[in-house]
């Protein structure tokens, strides 16, 4: 009898829900024209780990910049889908969503961290699938080319943030030299980011006294031991090779004790704008984002047409909930998404088959920007995929609500230091 | 025709076997060759799951030896896989030695650092053992991310595939070729040493140490052997593991890895060979059945959007094995075994 | 049949403390190749650190214990076991978790000798090895009447059958010396009477002596050829149950009469 009672009633539940459930459901999109050609993205990111923000509004970004490709008909008979696999930010997760974006038909996957492109590129190699990251390192661009980034490394980034501190630092007034330092996570981007601090700072000991890299366990988010430690120093610039949490934390930490060293920190490592200005209140000065030569030369267009996008496919409170006009991490999908519009539109100029990786591949090694686009000229410098040598920096404040980059230092080429 | 109301064994040889009848034996053979031909018509993914799951069963099987039969609790063996992946990337790159050759190396060299880090089960035990072999988690990640000059560190490392001639393990298909037969011995291994003297001995230890002492049992030659024996399946997992990549990086080897392959163990059903595979299956089973379950309800709900979803699935998952271990905690192995009874029973209802 | 007089386990003058608690304070006593010796003691007499004692579970401070002729005082507890000391214990420690037949086979362990590198190849030696010790066990099933309980998990068993069970574990070993203690506590008088019937079972089927340690004054009585009195650590009788009826210090001591 009880049991009964029970059925009746997870059944009324059952029929309360479902039409509730309908009600949010869409009719499925019909099917594209025979003529159309169906490009699909396969996107693989931290959807909901540890740099979910960022992977959320970098799909959002990448999702907009598709639709407008279409709703513009900036690419005539083409028609463009978007597959996913959240990875969590775990490795383990992401050879799997490799072969899940595969069985899907992807015809080239759009991701981001270091990891995720590392792991997928054997298999990327072997299977001839373009791969679009975010960041990379050295190992990943090594021959035969399979992933394309559209950061340089990491290690050059870093040395071209120090290079802003040699041009800024008023060497006269203070009569000293700038005191800096590095911090980062135990893994490979900051691996490769202290290398490339410390590489850098020790080429010039006459104008930076480099104190050292911090390396804490990945996971650290207790930050009160480093950033003691950094004010004992006596540190001016400490840059922080680490996602937005654990930056933020830093800085949260830093302003807390009231220490007067700055912490910054670059566009590669994920950094949450939002988050960044709820720690920093009034200043962001602390978010800095280093570009590789030609990409976002005019990135004050660039961030008007992320706004504009923005605004046109996601609704006010979506943007005011996920901060994505705020979110640095929504542009970088736009990028991703201009990415496959170049790509898709010299295979068809050149009358190939836009749907194979391997022809997208061969775009890829000859990337240039379309010059209607907003980001002109762009190039992908000598085919490594990556476009490392020359750095230009900008710092993003926001002017009335609305995010302003500022071309802080120019090109910077960082061959120079290396040797 | 007279029927034989059961199964009566004929002989000790018969009753010892693990598939007592003629019919157990076709139903496996036929389960077996039915998998073989998965490569001919399944998708590059699915077998990429497969694969992942045999690295999962066999690092699982290593935990159930050690765990689940001697009761040595051990966080450690995500961390072992490492040495075995590491042990691989090592030595077919820095010195040149066969992918192939490396498949004992890995399970032996993991074997020998899995009792280092098991030395002290001889002085504790439970919850400060658990303590000892977390220690082996952080350590031998510490230490592999800093061999740089061998590791690559953080950077990680490129692992060469296992070939002959034309036949090269990047392919998943293949993969899963190695990877059906190396979990079909490894299980058969696990299960013939559980039946057997080292295995009772094992189960002594756990069940009862004091006795199993005064029964003649050496308990630090036993635990070290359930130990170098667990880690031997962790290095194996680990060589499996580097050719499922082919791309190693001490940060696919959390202590995350290793809590969840004891809750494998758990999931199936402490000390039975055949829980420890469905809890590996099982797991990773309603892992994929989440991402599908919420990438579909993306596409059917889109209001209410893909992301939260994905954050909703993980959710579901761990709701899932709470509310299972909370109805059946003997595990799925339990679960099985009362199907079979009433299998067995069926239509009498006693 | 004729009793052989020859010494089979020898305790020399031992003593065991506990800090401050003397559980053991200079008990000497022989043990013969053909006799069921019964230790018999108030609660706390020091009966059971004896038998720990004997099995290398204690080490005595003081003194030695010779098993064939051969000093095993220092000895772990699983060397001794290998010399063919057996035992069962007060509160049963059975291999919970095993069937009745496997915690027999488990106690085969000191007298199998395939290593785990033949248990997981099974086919060949280890197979050979588990049906000829499968025979060995399946007898003491025979002797000790379990055969309805082999292949149930022994944790669910009842009391009384745990206890049998336990004492075909310790047969189980192949001893040369059994060691009982208090085999027949909390079993009603059926049970001890079946439990007394299968002791002396064993004694004239495995031809070993046995030390046996129980409360139950008429079990004692019946089954044992000596007996040994403890009270506080120290042996203060030793005797025929006859001999031990008479003594006036035994009588005062321990049973209870004036």
């Amino acid at each position: 009898m009880k049991n009964r009672i029970k059925l009746v009633g997870l059944v009324l539940v059952c029929l309360l829900v479902l039409p509730l459930l309908l009600a949010c459901a869409k009719a499925p999109s019909a099917t594209p024209a025979a003529t159309e050609k169906v490009i699909t993205v396969g996107y693989l990111n931290d959807l909901s780990g540890a740099i979910s923000c960022c992977g959320i509004a970098d799909q959002v970004g990448l999702k907009n910049y598709l639709q407008y490709i279409q709703d513009e008909k900036r690419i005539p008979g083409v028609k463009f889908d978007v597959v996913s696999w959240d990875d969590r930010y775990d490795v383990s997760r992401v050879a799997a969503g490799y072969r899940y974006l595969l069985d899907k038909g992807v015809n080239l996957i759009v991701t981001m961290a270091v990891h995720q492109s590392e792991t997928m590129r054997p298999m990327a190699v072997a299977d001839k699938m373009l791969i679009l990251g975010y960041n990379t390192s050295e190992l990943n661009i090594a021959d035969p080319i399979w992933c394309f980034t559209q950061q340089p490394l990491t290690e050059n980034a870093n040395a071209s943030f120090f290079n802003w501190v040699t041009q800024n630092w008023d060497y006269q007034k203070t009569g000293r030299k700038p005191v800096v330092a590095e911090i980062n996570w135990d893994n490979s981007m900051g691996k490769a980011g202290a290398k490339g601090a410390e590489a850098y700072c020790k080429s010039l000991p006459d104008k930076l006294d480099w104190k050292g890299t911090i390396v804490v366990p990945p996971g650290t988010m207790d930050f009160s031991q480093p950033a003691l430690q950094l004010n004992q120093w006596g540190c001016d610039y400490v840059f922080s090779t680490m996602v937005n949490g654990p930056t933020t934390n830093l800085m949260k930490e830093k302003n807390a004790r009231g220490y007067k060293f700055q912490v910054c920190t670059g566009g590669w490592g994920f950094v949450c704008f939002k988050q960044s200005k709820d720690v920093g209140g009034k200043d962001i000065d602390g978010l800095y984002w280093i570009s590789a030569e030609g990409w976002h030369t005019d990135g004050t267009a660039g961030l008007k047409l992320a706004d504009t996008i923005c605004r046109r496919y996601n609704s006010a409170s979506d943007i005011e909930k996920l901060g994505y006009l705020e979110n640095i991490c929504y542009n970088f999908g736009l990028v991703f998404g201009m990415e496959v519009e170049f790509l898709v539109k010299g295979a068809i100029s050149a009358g190939l088959d836009p749907t194979n990786s391997e022809v997208l591949r061969g775009q890829a090694t000859k990337m240039k920007i379309d010059p209607q686009g907003l980001y002109p000229p762009m190039t992908w410098s000598n085919a490594k995929g990556s476009g490392v040598d020359k750095l230009r920096m900008y710092q993003i404040k926001l002017v009335n609500g609305v995010p302003e980059p500022a071309l802080i230092t120019d090109w910077f080429d960082v061959t120079k230091y290396k040797k | 025709m007279a029927m034989i109301p059961g199964d009566f064994s004929q002989s000790y040889e018969r009753d010892i076997a693990i598939f007592r009848t003629k019919t157990q034996w076709v139903v496996m053979v036929i389960g077996l060759a039915i998998m073989l031909t998965f490569p001919l018509f399944m998708s590059n993914y699915w077998l990429s799951l497969f694969n992942f799951i045999f690295v999962t069963v066999i690092a699982v099987l290593g935990l159930h030896l050690v765990t689940g039969l001697c009761g040595q609790i051990s966080l450690g063996q995500s961390a072992l896989m490492c040495v075995g992946a590491y042990t691989v990337g090592v030595l077919s790159v820095k010195f040149g030695i066969s992918v192939w050759a490396c498949l004992p190396l890995a399970g032996l060299v993991t074997g020998l650092i899995g009792m280092i880090f098991g030395a002290p089960a001889l002085r504790v035990k439970e919850f400060y053992l658990a303590m000892s072999t977390l220690a082996a988690q952080f350590i031998i990640v510490w230490v592999v991310s800093h061999l740089e000059e061998w590791t690559g560190g953080q950077l990680g490392m490129y692992v060469p595939p296992a070939t002959i001639g034309g036949f090269s393990s990047a392919s998943p298909s293949n993969l899963f070729y190695i990877g059906f037969i190396l979990t079909i011995v490894m299980i058969a291994v696990a299960k013939n040493i559980q039946r057997t003297r080292v295995g009772r001995a094992f189960i002594a230890i756990r069940d009862n140490d004091i006795a199993a002492e005064v029964m003649g049992i050496n308990l630090f030659r036993y635990k070290l052997l359930a130990f170098f024996i667990g880690c031997f399946f962790a290095g194996i997992a680990g060589w499996m593991w580097a050719m499922y990549l082919q791309n190693i990086n001490p940060s696919q080897f959390t202590l995350k890895e290793s809590l969840w392959m004891l809750g494998m163990v758990i999931v199936g059903g402490m000390g039975s060979t055949t829980g420890a595979v469905m809890g590996a299956v099982f797991v990773r089973g309603l892992d994929m059945i989440a991402d599908y379950a919420s990438a579909w309800a993306g596409t059917v709900f889109p209001t209410i959007g893909e992301q939260a979803f994905t954050a909703f699935s993980l959710i579901i998952f761990g709701l899932v094995i709470v509310i299972f271990l909370i109805y059946e905690p003997r595990g799925l192995y339990h679960r099985w075994e009362l199907f079979k009874a009433s299998y067995r029973l069926h239509p009498y209802a006693y | 049949m004729e009793k052989s007089d020859n010494v089979k386990l020898k305790i020399e003058n031992i003593s065991l403390r506990f800090g401050g608690v003397q559980a053991l304070s200079g008990v000497s006593l022989d043990l013969r190749e053909r006799e069921i010796l019964g230790v018999i003691g108030p609660n706390g007499a020091g009966k059971t650190s004896l038998i720990n004692s004997i099995s290398g579970f204690y080490r005595p401070q003081e003194g030695d214990i010779y098993f064939e002729g051969k000093k095993i005082t220092r000895l772990a507890p699983d060397k001794i076991a290998e010399l063919g000391i057996s035992r069962t214990f007060q509160q049963i420690e059975l291999y919970t978790g095993l069937t009745a037949l496997d915690n027999l086979m488990a106690a085969r362990h000191v007298r199998m000798h395939t290593n785990f590198l033949d248990g997981a190849i099974f086919l060949g030696r280890a197979q050979r090895e588990e049906v000829q010790h499968r025979r060995v066990v399946e007898d003491i099933i025979d002797l000790l009447e379990i055969e309805g309980i082999r292949k149930k998990v022994v944790g669910a068993l009842p009391y009384g059958q745990r206890k049998r069970v336990e004492l075909g574990r310790a047969l189980a070993l192949e001893p040369k010396l059994l060691l009982l203690d208090e085999p027949m506590a909390g079993m009603n008088a059926e049970e001890k009477e079946d439990m007394a019937r299968f002791i002396l079972d064993v004694y004239d089927e495995k031809n070993i002596p046995i030390i046996l340690i129980e409360h139950d004054m008429g079990v004692v009585m019946d089954i044992c050829d000596r007996l040994v009195v403890l009270e506080f650590g120290r042996k203060i009788a030793e005797g025929t149950p006859d001999e031990i009826k008479m003594n006036q210090q035994v009588v005062k001591a321990y049973l209870g009469g004036d």
